[in-house]
């Protein structure tokens, strides 16, 4: 395994799961990429960074009804895990500290 | 877009069997789901190709997910290997005791496949070997013999003998000839030792240089000098130790009865037993006055070539002999130019043939009259190599057929087996493993007993060959590995079907239903056994034709009465006595008529050239000549058509000839009687006979040809090509035999037994390599077809026990006992009836090729066919009948309870 850090596509993927609830499974979490962060996602992306984080222990899963839409198959609903949520605030915490160190000036600028 | 309706259209097929391969199966599920669900709803959107186009690309792209959550095999150690190893074989030997019958009829129908196969490999390898060797001058590919062909007016002759002239001459002409030598044979000689006389008709006189061509070992004496001064003499170690014992006889003179004494120069061993050529004694050619005749061809020339010649060039350069030394003695001896024989359409020609094709090619592709070989050349056949070749890996074929088709089907019963051990957790590896590893096991079990048939089976085969095969496996290093190879190969074979088929059984339809779905295996299993009966029949029909033929050239009206006919071939021992020898057991009223006369039907009959009505001239007529006494017609019956035959009444009877009626037709004469003929041979050059009567035609050589012209001469027989022929009557042979070895004794040398055969039999012996062909196809027909019914025996077995309950139901709702069968009985006889329809045109054309042999010869008649068919049907009916009938008259509330 690849050790624990977040691939940019992951934490995106991780931050949708969070957002999504009890109704995250991967065509859900693929549509919300594509509406709030206006990014195109193949769906067999999001299929290869769900199974990683759930590997890398950051999602656990669940299996979800089946409708006929989905040709009587069920859906995966993923859920983030407390490890998940840790690394997920420690990457915001992360970014906040360095935000913080950017001098003010170059805000104003922009 | 057509209708909104969702569950109209579904996502293309290729994606979906892309996903299954690729994906492992605990994603597949909920990725194919997700993704049916995008092409949903792209589909309600966008419209159906639009959808299917993206679901294409998500499954495609899907192949970068393969690798996620890929099951990882199960960790095998050395020790456990181990354990499943000897567990295969455990439940292997449980599976062969716990149908003893099946397991010996599979195992069984291999062996004895795989002793045909080897029988005859061996046999085909052995004929293969002749004249492999090198010689100690050349390679074994620069080793040629030099033949004739001529073409004389209509009449064809392909002599393996040449003049005597033709080695010297050719290695003066041509530099390309790096050595020649000659075999020529001066009769046979009689050898004193001790007071004892030894016998031998295979005393070849032979160049100096005969040991640079023929490979022979030396154990005593220089191949350099051995025949290099007359008069002397190379021994073979068997003939050494009949005259000398354990003496050395090198050194020793040997002295003949006819007053020659030879110096014994070297002992060698015995040619090997594939050398076309073998004889006992060489003596030294050069002993001999050299004869400078072109025309008389007289002996056989070995040349070896420098490296690299091309055969076909230098064969074309050899023609320039032709007209520079053969012309011209033909216009001497026939007072007529060369060329101008040449415009007729006659052709005379020079051939080479290599060393290593004398054995089996030289009749089929040199087309050479065996005749014109010398007694002690052995001589095969390249037919007979591929119709035994044919033959091998047909029943080889079969029995592995068999084998497949039995453990195919009896796997086939093992489903639940397989249902049970995939819900223990058995993978797909371990029940292949083990299916193959028991198909295996059995072939190797066949392998080994087929070694133990072969060494029971060999004598029996070397006695009908008269070959001395042997079989060890050890001798050669193929032979074991090669053996078990084959084992491993079949075996493999025979299991992978059931393996990859059964193993891939779904654990639940097969625990519910007892079957796996879509079993095609029947149809597979249909054409190997439509397979097998085809080439059963077809050995079937070549049987029945082979005994056709050889029945009715044994029984074929000669032109001459053979039975009762008694020859004595050794009377030239007799010499001078000969006549009072005939006068005296001519008492005997047991016997009819006798005469002495050149020997006939065997080889060697000679022949000459013979101007009709004139003294020279082109349009010469080749006949063959015999001589006879007047009781000769009396003697074989044989029917006068024209004119008178010799008579003691007219004493210039011997300027006097009967002709027969092939000879009449070849000088074109409608009434020859009176007529005159003059011989161009070189013996009797110029003398004209009167021709005083025509003989029918009668066989006086093998049916392999055509009556050719014959002239009888009255004349008493050359010596040693005589014999006496006695017509004896039916009553009191024994005394009548005893009769005349006594006379024999009386008037015989010492010690001179007396040698007789009765015609019948001498000219059964005429058929011999056809006979024995013929014995041996027919015993291979009929374990061809034993091992196909053995096959056809199992699978009956099979298929009725699996339609039990079929007929269970049947019955109760009324079918009767008859119906059934019928039912039962109906797909085998179809497969037969099948088989037969291949069998019929390809059989047809092999035997037609093989009657070509044959001068006189059958037509195959429609009824060989039908009645083959017939046969194999009848037998294959009869092997499954067993079977059918118990199942056709079970009680059906045995079959239906079951469950």
């Amino acid at each position: 395994m690849k050790g624990n850090n977040l691939g940019e596509l992951e934490e995106l993927v991780l931050l949708m799961v969070a957002s999504l609830g009890d109704e995250a499974y991967a065509v859900a979490v693929r549509e919300e990429l594509e509406k709030t962060a206006s990014r195109v996602v193949n769906i067999s992306a999001v299929h290869s960074s769900l199974y990683r984080l759930e590997d890398k222990g950051f999602l656990s899963s669940e299996f979800g009804g089946a409708t006929s839409k989905r040709g009587g198959k069920k859906k995966r609903l993923f859920k983030v895990t407390s490890a998940g949520f840790a690394t997920l605030k420690e990457s915001k915490e992360m970014k906040e500290q360095l935000w913080s160190n950017i001098p003010q000036l170059s805000f104003v600028n922009s | 877009m057509k209708t909104s309706n969702e569950t109209d259209g579904l996502p293309p097929r290729f994606g979906s069997w892309l996903l299954r391969r690729v994906l492992s199966r605990e994603l597949l599920d909920e990725v194919q789901g997700d993704l049916t669900e995008l092409y949903e709803d792209r589909r309600v959107q966008h419209g159906e190709r639009y959808a299917s186009l993206h679901y294409l690309k998500d499954c495609l792209l899907s192949i970068r997910n393969a690798g996620l959550r890929k099951q990882k095999k199960p960790q095998k150690t050395q020790l456990n290997s181990l354990v499943m190893i000897s567990y295969y074989l455990k439940i292997a030997l449980r599976n062969i005791s716990k149908d003893r019958a099946f397991a010996a009829i599979n195992i069984l129908g291999l062996a004895v496949g795989v002793t045909c196969f080897l029988t005859l490999f061996l046999f085909v390898r052995f004929e293969l070997s002749f004249d492999k060797a090198d010689s100690p001058v050349a390679k074994n590919e620069q080793l040629y013999r030099v033949y004739v062909r001529s073409h004389i007016n209509g009449e064809s002759n392909v002599n393996s003998k040449t003049s005597g002239r033709m080695g010297a001459t050719l290695k003066e002409n041509f530099p390309e000839v790096l050595t020649y030598t000659r075999i020529g044979y001066q009769g046979p000689r009689a050898f004193r030792h001790n007071n004892r006389v030894y016998r031998s008709n295979t005393v070849h006189a032979v160049d100096s240089t005969f040991f640079d061509v023929f490979p022979v070992k030396f154990i005593e004496g220089e191949p350099g000098s051995a025949l290099t001064s007359p008069n002397s003499l190379v021994i073979t170690e068997s003939a050494a130790k009949r005259i000398f014992g354990n003496e050395n006889p090198v050194g020793a003179t040997l002295e003949t009865e006819g007053g020659r004494s030879y110096m014994v120069t070297a002992l060698i061993e015995d040619f090997p037993k594939n050398s076309h050529f073998s004889c006992d004694y060489l003596e030294s050619l050069s002993t001999y006055e050299p004869n400078d005749g072109w025309i008389e061809l007289w002996y056989t020339t070995y040349i070896a070539l420098k490296k690299g010649t091309d055969p076909v060039a230098f064969e074309k350069k050899m023609q320039s002999i032709v007209t520079n030394y053969v012309a011209p003695q033909v216009q001497q001896v026939l007072g007529v130019s060369f060329d101008e024989l040449l415009k007729q359409g006659s052709d005379y020609a020079f051939g080479l043939q290599p060393f290593q094709s004398i054995y089996l090619r030289s009749q089929r592709d040199y087309g050479i009259d065996l005749n014109t070989e010398w007694g002690t050349v052995r001589s095969g056949d390249i037919a007979y190599i591929y119709i035994f070749s044919v033959v091998a890996v047909f029943i080889l074929f079969i029995a592995v057929i068999n084998f497949m088709n039995l453990s195919t089907a009896k796997s086939e019963k093992r489903a639940k087996e397989v249902g049970v051990r995939k819900t223990f957790g058995s993978t797909r590896y371990q029940l292949i493993t083990q299916f193959i590893s028991e198909a295996v096991l059995m072939s190797l079990l066949a392998v080994a007993l087929s070694v133990v048939f072969i060494r029971l089976a060999l004598p029996g085969f070397n006695n009908l060959t008269g070959r001395t095969l042997t079989f060890n496996l050890f001798s050669n290093v193929y032979t074991l590995p090669g053996l078990l190879l084959f084992a491993l190969v079949v075996g493999v074979l025979a299991g992978s079907y059931p393996a990859l088929y059964l193993s891939q059984a779904r654990p639940i339809s097969v625990l519910k239903h007892n079957k796996v779905k879509g079993a095609k295996s029947s149809k597979l299993r249909s054409s190997l056994v439509i397979t097998q009966f085809a080439i059963s029949i077809s050995l079937l029909i070549g049987t029945i034709v082979i005994k056709d033929q050889l029945h009715y050239i044994q029984n074929k009206n000669l032109g001459f009465s053979r039975e009762h006919l008694v020859s004595i071939r050794n009377a030239a021992l007799l010499r001078e006595k000969t006549d009072v020898f005939s006068e005296t057991i001519r008492q005997n009223l047991n016997i009819q008529a006798i005469t002495n006369s050149s020997r006939l039907f065997n080889s060697g009959i000679p022949g000459s050239g013979y101007l009709y009505n004139k003294k020279t001239g082109s349009d010469i007529v080749l006949a063959q000549f015999i001589n006879v006494d007047d009781a000769f017609l009396e003697t074989f019956q044989i029917e006068l058509v024209a004119g008178r035959f010799f008579s003691k009444d007219f004493p210039n009877d011997s300027q006097a000839v009967i002709i027969n009626e092939s000879a009449a037709r070849a000088f074109n004469a409608a009434d020859p009687v009176g007529s005159e003929i003059t011989s161009i041979d070189i013996t009797e050059r110029g003398t004209t006979y009167k021709i005083i009567g025509v003989v029918r035609d009668f066989n006086y050589e093998s049916l392999h040809r055509q009556v050719r012209p014959l002239v009888l001469n009255l004349r008493p027989p050359r010596e040693s090509s005589g014999m006496l022929t006695l017509r004896v009557s039916s009553d009191d042979m024994m005394s009548t035999m005893a009769f005349i070895e006594d006379e024999w004794s009386k008037l015989a040398p010492e010690g001179e037994a007396i040698h007789y055969s009765f015609v019948d039999e001498t000219l059964a012996r005429l058929y011999q390599s056809e006979q024995k062909a013929g014995t041996i196809v027919t015993i291979f027909a009929s374990i061809a077809i034993f091992i196909a019914c053995l096959g056809l025996f199992g699978l009956a077995a099979f298929v009725t026990e699996r339609r039990t309950k079929e007929i269970g139901i049947r019955k109760v709702l009324g079918a009767g006992v008859p119906q059934i069968i019928v039912i039962l009985s109906r797909e085998f006889t179809m497969w037969v009836l099948l088989a037969n329809l291949i069998a019929w045109p390809v059989s047809y054309l092999l035997l037609q090729r093989w009657l070509e042999n044959f001068a006189f010869r059958i037509d195959i008649s429609w009824y060989i066919f039908a009645g083959a068919g017939a046969a194999a049907l009848l037998i294959a009916l009869f092997t499954i009948g067993v079977h059918v009938i118990k199942t056709a008259r079970a009680n059906p509330v045995k079959a239906l309870r079951y469950e």
